[in-house]
């Protein structure tokens, strides 16, 4: 036989450069589905906000600072410096953002600040249960002073019902600022509570001597 | 437009569909990793949301944090709809739109989980950057926007969440919207140059397309005249009529076609592959042929063309083969092969050497055969037999036509003959006619005439065959028919003269005796008159006397009597043989006006003592019938026959039913131009099978020696051939039977139908039931 059948599909190769992508158009059901989807979510993220930005209860402070120093736990201080007393929830995550900012407040002023930490502890539980993350990092600030706060009576003396609450107290024990210092609950930045203490500390005129809570109450 | 520039569009159409391609399988691509992005996120989110703050507490009552739910129900929406979109309908705008809105939402959603660190904030950059991979400027407007509508939203209702105070600087809000324009500009600038690249790639890519489809349909083209001209030749090489092969110039085969392979008794082509001649053709073959022994050592400059060669197959039948070969040559002239074929041509030599013998057999045929030509009417071909039959040079035939040997028939007339027999179906004519030969004298003969075409020409073939002998025959087969009928009716037409003969003995003899009275009766008168004593008064006593002695009165009574009856038998017998004397007659080479009553009434005549013993003879003669022309002896013997069968039929039923009264009908009738003769008689009748072989020669249902088989058969001969008319037979078993003749009275020769001529003698005979 002269002629030999040929597959005539044998001889192709694929095409490396070829592309076919599939793709299907979308219906227009999905643009609604897609609006809705929108819309629930800005409603999601304005609850969100809202959540963070509804301030704790609080009340107002002493004008002077009745804390004595706490038998075995008090450390002396000099009569110059400035107390920085924070109401502390040991299990609240939002004060890991007051904690964070006190932090940033400490490091624009100058050592004559101490800090107390007036550490909530329910009553009838175990002495234990304030241990934690937030505890364990109360004790890295210098000059600080670590209450247990025993059912909150301490903070609430001084006109703290949320943690995250702060009272400054100038060298003489007179109260200068209440309030706390985030802007919302466990938001970090800039804030007018701190900048309001910094420029106490350093002698200015703050722009406000108490501003709202953002943490769980006490 | 130029050729060029429609060949430019046509390729910039196609890059730019490449480029669509490319552009929407990167999306694609991009949809898809960022859907996994996304469903990472949504773990990352939900994650934090239980590291960083899983419980919200009062007091020491704790609840889940919102964060949580968030996270799982937040990050859901931000994850679900939009790998949704991106699993089923990948790759479109709205897909990418709804990723990008996602993931910018998942930044914020993050940044919020993470408390607002300021490293989280370059999730927004990062998702940035990641959008670019979508190649889609568009796409970073609903990132940009979310972002931009989040601070200006903050900035209004919630300033210090965003810049920290209460009341932040007017341009504070651009600020951050400009750092994320800044970017956003660059990639959009790299999404540029990477859509530029892609066009480019495309370009590219259309460009080689095209140019490799262009070589593919000349591939194909080129492949498929290949494939048509090696179709052709494989379909020349297995249906033309002769057997190929081809060899190597070391004498191995390297190929054959079917007919080859089949010759030599091999399965399929591909077997021969390999071979030697030896393999295949016996040895003798081998070293007697031509064509092996130029295939073994071919000749680059000789061809082998038509030898005639003689090769066994595999049957072992001796054939005879027209053979050629020829060298192959590659494109550089190099001989590299043999091509050779042969013809088995057989058949066609057997063919050959047979239409000889036929031509020699037709040629030199006693019987005539001329071909003429079917324009001209001239002679073109004619075998020896018409040559010598006509006394003809054959050198002069071309001149000559047939009306030169056909007696009293112009061209015209046979041209106008032969059309009209030509008319029917079969396309044949047959007529008897009369060839004149070259010295004057003629013959009668038959002759069948058919188209054909000879030698590309159309033309008549006639063959004629030589009616003298026949016709002789027929006539002496006539005359003995003739003699049979009058010897089966001698015995009869004796008894028939006997009769009237006793009669005329009887009174002759009477007459004898009384003439001899008479003669005494006048002596005795004379004596009387003489006599002395014969007186005047006695004499009349004397005279009554004389007259009593001699019974002179009875004589006188009874004399004319006898004469008279005398003479009616004698008139009776002359009669008699009048019609034998008239039957008898040997017949007139033409035919003569005559009286078909009369020569229906005298083979009555003849025929009484056949029928007379069985039946009745009942003459219903039309007393105006014409006289017709005719040749009147035939036709008394049609007649004859006709009645002696009627008796014959009758006296056969009447041995089955005695009782019954036989009875022959003879009528004649003028129906217009012809005479119609019925002869019906109420005998045995005719079965169907004996119906239609009742005119065949030597057919009888009579016993041996009474019927020869021949008297219908002649009847049917002189009535149609001699007459131009017809015999029809009505019959019904136990009923009886009728024979119809009709004859035209105007007689002529008698074209003989070439239908008529071909069909067998059974279905020439007009049969009425």
């Amino acid at each position: 036989m002269l002629y030999r059948h040929t597959d005539p599909g044998s001889h192709q190769i694929a095409d490396p450069l070829e592309v076919h992508p599939k793709t299907r158009k979308i219906p227009p059901v999905l643009y609604r589905v897609a609006v809705v989807w929108a819309c629930i979510l800005a409603g999601l993220f304005f609850a969100l906000i809202a959540y963070g930005t509804t301030p704790g209860p609080s009340s107002l402070p002493p004008t002077q600072s009745p804390l004595r120093p706490a038998s075995g736990e008090l450390q002396s201080s000099a009569a110059t410096d400035w107390e920085v007393v924070m109401a502390v929830h040991p299990k609240c995550s939002c004060t890991a953002a007051s904690l964070n900012e006190l932090n940033r407040l400490l490091s624009q002023v100058d050592d004559n600040v101490n800090c107390r930490f007036l550490v909530y502890h329910p009553a009838e539980t175990d002495p234990n249960w304030i241990d934690g993350r937030i505890t364990s990092r109360l004790s890295e600030f210098h000059r600080s002073t670590i209450q247990a706060d025993e059912a909150g009576e301490a903070a609430r003396e001084l006109g703290m019902q949320t943690s995250g609450a702060v009272v400054v107290f100038d060298p003489h024990g007179k109260t200068r600022f209440h309030g706390g210092i985030t802007v919302s609950r466990n938001h970090e930045g800039d804030n007018l509570g701190v900048r309001s203490i910094s420029m106490l500390i350093q002698g200015q005129t703050p722009p406000l001597s108490t501003t709202p809570v953002f943490g769980c109450r006490l | 437009m130029s050729e060029n520039k429609i060949e430019t569009s046509s390729q910039l159409q196609s890059a730019d569909d490449l480029f669509a391609e490319h552009l929407q399988s990167r999306q694609i691509n991009a949809d898809r990793a960022l859907a996994v992005v996304l469903a990472l996120q949504w773990g990352f989110a939900v994650a934090c949301a239980f590291w960083i703050s899983p419980y919200t507490w009062i007091g020491s009552q704790n609840l889940v944090h919102i964060h949580v739910w968030s996270a799982i129900l937040g990050g859901g929406m931000l994850t679900v709809f939009p790998v949704f979109l991106a699993i089923y309908f990948p790759g479109q705008r709205m897909t990418r739109m709804i990723m990008a809105l996602a993931q910018m939402q998942f930044s914020a959603l993050l940044i919020h989980l993470m408390g607002g660190r300021i490293e989280s904030h370059f999730h927004i950059f990062g998702s940035l950057a990641f959008l670019a991979f979508y190649k889609d400027p568009w796409v970073f407007l609903p990132a940009v926007s979310v972002v931009s509508l989040d601070h200006l939203i903050r900035s209004l209702y919630w300033p210090e969440s965003v810049f920290g105070v209460l009341s932040p600087e007017p341009l504070r809000a651009l600020e951050h919207a400009a750092w994320i324009i800044f970017e956003t500009v660059f990639l959009i600038l790299g999404v540029r140059q990477n859509r530029r690249s892609l066009w480019q790639l495309a370009k590219l890519q259309s460009s080689l397309t095209q140019q490799r489809d262009l070589l593919e349909q000349r591939v194909r083209n080129r492949t498929s005249e290949i494939e048509q001209q090696r179709r052709i030749l494989d379909t020349v090489l297995q249906r033309i009529p002769a057997a190929v092969f081809w060899r190597d110039n070391d004498g191995n085969f390297m190929g054959c076609n079917e007919m080859f392979s089949e010759f030599f008794g091999l399965k399929t082509p591909n077997d021969i592959i390999g071979k030697r001649m030896n393999d295949i053709i016996p040895p003798n073959d081998q070293t007697t042929n031509r064509l092996s022994s130029f295939c073994d050592s071919p000749d680059e400059n000789v061809e082998l063309v038509n030898i005639e060669e003689t090769l066994h197959d595999f049957s072992g039948d001796c054939r005879t083969v027209l053979t050629g070969a020829t060298s192959l040559h590659d494109h550089e002239g190099n001989c590299f092969g043999t091509l050779g074929s042969f013809l088995d041509i057989t058949t066609l030599k057997n063919a050959e050497s047979r239409a000889k013998s036929l031509a020699n057999l037709i040629q030199e045929s006693p019987n005539e055969l001329y071909i003429f030509d079917s324009e001209t009417y001239h002679l073109v071909e004619a075998n020896t037999g018409f040559v010598r039959s006509l006394g003809l040079d054959q050198d002069n035939l071309s001149k000559v036509s047939p009306e030169d040997f056909i007696q009293d028939c112009s061209n015209q007339d046979l041209r106008q003959r032969i059309s009209v027999a030509m008319s029917s179906p079969r396309g044949r004519c047959a007529f008897d006619t009369v060839h004149v030969r070259k010295d004057g004298t003629t013959f009668p003969v038959h002759v069948d005439i058919h188209r054909s075409i000879f030698e590309a020409r159309p033309v008549f073939v006639a063959f004629c065959t030589d009616l003298s002998d026949s016709q002789a025959m027929e006539r002496q087969l006539a005359q003995a028919q003739k003699l049979e009928s009058m010897g089966q009716l001698a015995a009869g037409i004796a008894h028939e003269i006997n009769t009237p003969m006793q009669c005329v003995s009887g009174n002759v003899e009477y007459l004898t005796m009384s003439y001899e009275r008479i003669f005494q009766f006048t002596d005795g008168l004379f004596e009387l008159l003489n006599s002395p004593s014969f007186t005047t008064e006695n004499a009349h006593s004397q005279l009554d006397a004389l007259a009593k002695k001699h019974k002179y009165s009875v004589l006188r009574e009874q004399t004319p009597g006898a004469v008279e009856e005398a003479s009616q038998a004698v008139m009776r017998v002359i009669e008699i043989v009048r019609a034998m004397k008239a039957m008898s007659h040997p017949g007139q080479q033409e035919m003569n006006d005559t009286d078909l009553n009369m020569l229906i009434h005298q083979a009555s005549i003849i025929s009484r003592n056949r029928y007379k013993y069985v039946s009745e003879l009942e003459l219903d003669l039309s007393p105006d019938l014409p006289q017709i022309p005719a040749y009147g002896a035939e036709l008394s013997q049609v007649f004859i026959n006709l009645i002696v069968n009627a008796a014959d039929a009758i006296a056969e039923r009447k041995e089955s039913e005695p009782e019954m009264e036989g009875k022959i009908t003879i009528s004649t009738i003028q129906n217009g131009e012809t005479v119609e003769i019925r002869v019906r008689d109420n005998g045995t009748g005719m079965s169907e099978d004996v119906r239609s072989k009742v005119f065949n020669q030597f057919f009888t249902t009579k016993d041996v020696g009474k019927g020869t088989g021949m008297g219908l058969s002649l009847t049917y001969n002189i009535v149609s051939s001699k007459h131009n008319g017809t015999v029809l037979v009505e019959s019904e078993p136990n009923v009886g039977s009728c024979f119809i003749v009709n004859l035209p009275m105007n007689t002529h020769q008698p074209v003989v139908d070439e239908s008529d001529a071909n069909q067998s003698d059974t279905s020439r005979v007009p049969i009425l039931t």
